[in-house]
């Protein structure tokens, strides 16, 4: 607007001079003129100062991106290499595993673990019935397992009951793991058919096998007395060997140990420290090799060890005592 | 657009506005002048408020190889896992029951402290902390691949001397008639005072086969002492079973047997009265008592399984 003076315009209709008054319209025309101007300069000048300028952060993260780019290459083909080589290592693993223990333990072990979460899962997500039949329905259950339970407790209270008499010896009862800590993966052998080592031939393995450390404390599984206990070099049998009478017809044997703490008729508290493992007599690797003999037969320890041990770690036990596989005698 | 028009009060007339070429111009100028100061203010609150575009781009970019870092990061530790998982059970396992000592972790880790120094020029902690675990992964694998071939060899070391203990009852149950348990001392009727056994007498009709009871070398194979036709086999690891008054031995001093290997016909030579194996069991040239070399509850079937091995697989020794 080069003067404020007051403009006119002819208007042909009227055949006059007109004043031209201020116009919104004039105005916004000429605002949207600049502001688009000045956009276009400063979409201009922004890609001109990016072109221009380098800045530091820019600078950085320019170099840590190539960096990080560059890494990531060798650190891929790395690590592709690495998991081969670890696959092939497992298949090794594998290929030991069942040439020492003559099935595949481990294998079965995680199968028999990755079924038991799939029915749990299946438990949880059952095939989009509406919630209240699912209700109805585990309401049916429940009384059906409240019933049954309450049927099997009057059963029970009807032909078990102990006598004070009795109490003594089932207190003795080897009712604790005999050694500390027992885990599912050194119970790497467990009671029944098991292919002996040395021959490859099926036998019964009279107890479980339990894979220690030399020089690894063996405790007494209960209460009892010494009734037996032998030395022996000879590479075949028991080797050196404990066995407890815990009374009522049930002795507990602790075999190929290396050392032996205890002597013949001494008193042993369960938990007791009776000897030290080791591989003496048949054995074709350390370990403990425990037996319980109830009346003269010999009965699955597993079925006693219920102290100090959760259900699941039970569990884990029984899945892993089931295993068919090579016992170390 | 119409012209416009001004009133130019001296001459009282309406004038049309003429705009000079110069006038155009400084108007042009000034409207440039204008929107550029508008641009540059623009950018100067945008620079106050926002980063550069290529900082943003950086920033984009440098996001999503975080991510992938992340994946590779995720990757690594797995693998760690993976392999940690590996040595727990190659020491606790396999070298427990192969009574071979477990690896240290420094053993582990051999070679991990020389390497670092690759490492330490790189500025950037994610990278140096993934670009080191991956080193010590590599390493470690290194170890656990010599440690699985030094497993291996000790297993097929051990399995040798498993298969040669002598572990079975070199008679088939079915063909025996009797067994006497007697070890040690015992009086014989026949010659009217007391003798030492060292061995098991197995009772069996005439010619039944007598097997090997593990795999061994035949160190003896003869006849004409008080042991009649005997053959002797070394099982190696301090263990010799000797087979005697045999009616006839088919193998030769010198050879190698395989457990459940025939190797002769029960008889009735040497000092015997009547057809039977004398079966003896020495442990470090000790006579040990045979029973403890066997199972006698091994069922027939499973006990001609294992001669039938014996006897098929001896043509790849």
């Amino acid at each position: 607007m080069p003067n404020r003076q007051p403009q006119f315009r002819y208007n042909r209709k009227s055949l006059r001079y007109e004043q031209v008054h201020f116009s919104f319209w004039r105005f916004g025309l000429s605002l949207f003129a600049y502001l688009s101007f000045g956009f276009l300069f400063f979409i201009g000048l922004n890609l001109l100062q990016n072109l221009m300028i380098e800045t530091n952060p820019e600078k950085a993260l320019g170099k840590e991106n190539k960096a990080l780019a560059e890494y990531k290459a060798v650190l891929t083909s790395q690590l592709t290499e690495s998991s081969e080589l670890l696959g092939q290592l497992r298949t090794e693993e594998t290929q030991l595993n069942e040439k020492l223990f003559e099935a595949p333990t481990e294998g079965t072990d995680e199968q028999s673990r990755s079924d038991f979460s799939i029915d749990q899962d299946r438990l949880i997500v059952t095939e989009g019935e509406p919630f209240e039949e699912q209700v109805v329905k585990m309401e049916g259950s429940m009384n059906l397992i409240y019933a049954k339970a309450k049927r099997y407790n009057q059963l029970l209270s009807d032909h078990l009951h102990v006598k004070k008499s009795d109490l003594p010896s089932l207190l003795n009862l080897p009712s604790v793991a005999p050694v500390k800590n027992l885990l599912a993966k050194n119970l790497v052998s467990g009671f029944g058919v098991r292919i002996n080592p040395f021959h490859k031939g099926n036998y019964h393995h009279d107890g479980v096998d339990i894979a220690l450390t030399k020089g690894t404390e063996v405790l007494a599984a209960g209460n009892g007395r010494v009734s037996s206990y032998s030395f022996s070099n000879l590479e075949a049998g028991y080797g050196n060997y404990i066995e407890i009478d815990h009374g009522n017809g049930i002795l507990t044997r602790y075999s190929h140990l290396e050392k032996i703490l205890v002597t013949w008729d001494q008193k042993i508290n369960q938990g007791q420290v009776i000897g030290l493992s080791g591989a003496s007599g048949g054995a074709v690797a350390p370990h403990l090799h425990y037996e319980v003999v109830k009346n003269g037969k010999s009965v699955d320890p597993l079925s006693y060890m219920v102290e100090g041990i959760n259900a699941a770690q039970h569990q884990q036990l029984a899945i892993k005592g089931k295993v068919q596989n090579q016992s170390l005698d | 657009m119409a012209l416009r028009y001004h009133y130019n009060s001296e001459t009282c007339r309406y004038e049309p506005l003429v705009v000079s070429p110069r006038l155009f111009i400084k108007r042009i100028i000034k409207f440039i002048g204008i929107s550029f100061l508008l641009g540059a203010g623009g950018l100067a609150y945008y620079n106050s408020q926002y980063p550069f575009l290529d900082e943003v781009k950086g920033l984009e970019e440098n996001v999503k190889l975080a991510l992938e870092w992340k994946s590779i990061d995720s990757q690594l530790n797995k693998t760690s896992q993976l392999l940690a998982d590996l040595e727990n059970s190659d020491d606790h396992n396999f070298r427990v029951i192969l009574e071979m000592d477990p690896l240290s972790s420094s053993q582990r880790e051999a070679g991990v402290g020389g390497r670092e120094k690759a490492s330490a020029e790189i500025d950037y902690p994610v990278i140096r902390s993934a670009m080191d675990l991956s080193e010590k992964i590599k390493n470690r694998l290194t170890v656990e691949i010599q440690s699985m071939a030094e497993l291996k060899k000790t297993l097929a070391a051990k399995q040798k001397e498993w298969a040669s203990r002598p572990a079975i009852q070199p008679l088939n149950n079915k063909n025996l008639t009797h067994l006497y348990l007697v070890f040690g001392q015992r009086f014989l009727p026949q010659d009217g005072y007391s003798r030492p056994h060292n061995g098991l007498d197995f009772v069996a009709p005439f010619n039944t086969p007598i097997y090997a009871a593990g795999d061994g070398l035949v160190v003896y194979a003869s006849g004409g002492t008080t042991y009649g036709n005997a053959v002797f086999v070394n099982h190696g690891h301090g263990f010799e079973t000797r087979y005697a008054h045999m009616s006839k031995y088919i193998v030769a001093v010198g050879q190698k047997i395989k457990r459940g290997q025939v190797l002769g016909y029960v008889g009735n030579t040497g000092h015997s009265f009547g057809n039977h194996l004398h079966y003896e069991v020495l442990y470090q040239s000790q006579f040990v008592n045979p029973i403890y070399f066997f199972q006698r509850d091994l069922n027939s079937s499973e006990f001609e399984k294992l001669i039938k091995q014996g006897n098929s697989s001896t043509s790849l020794d």
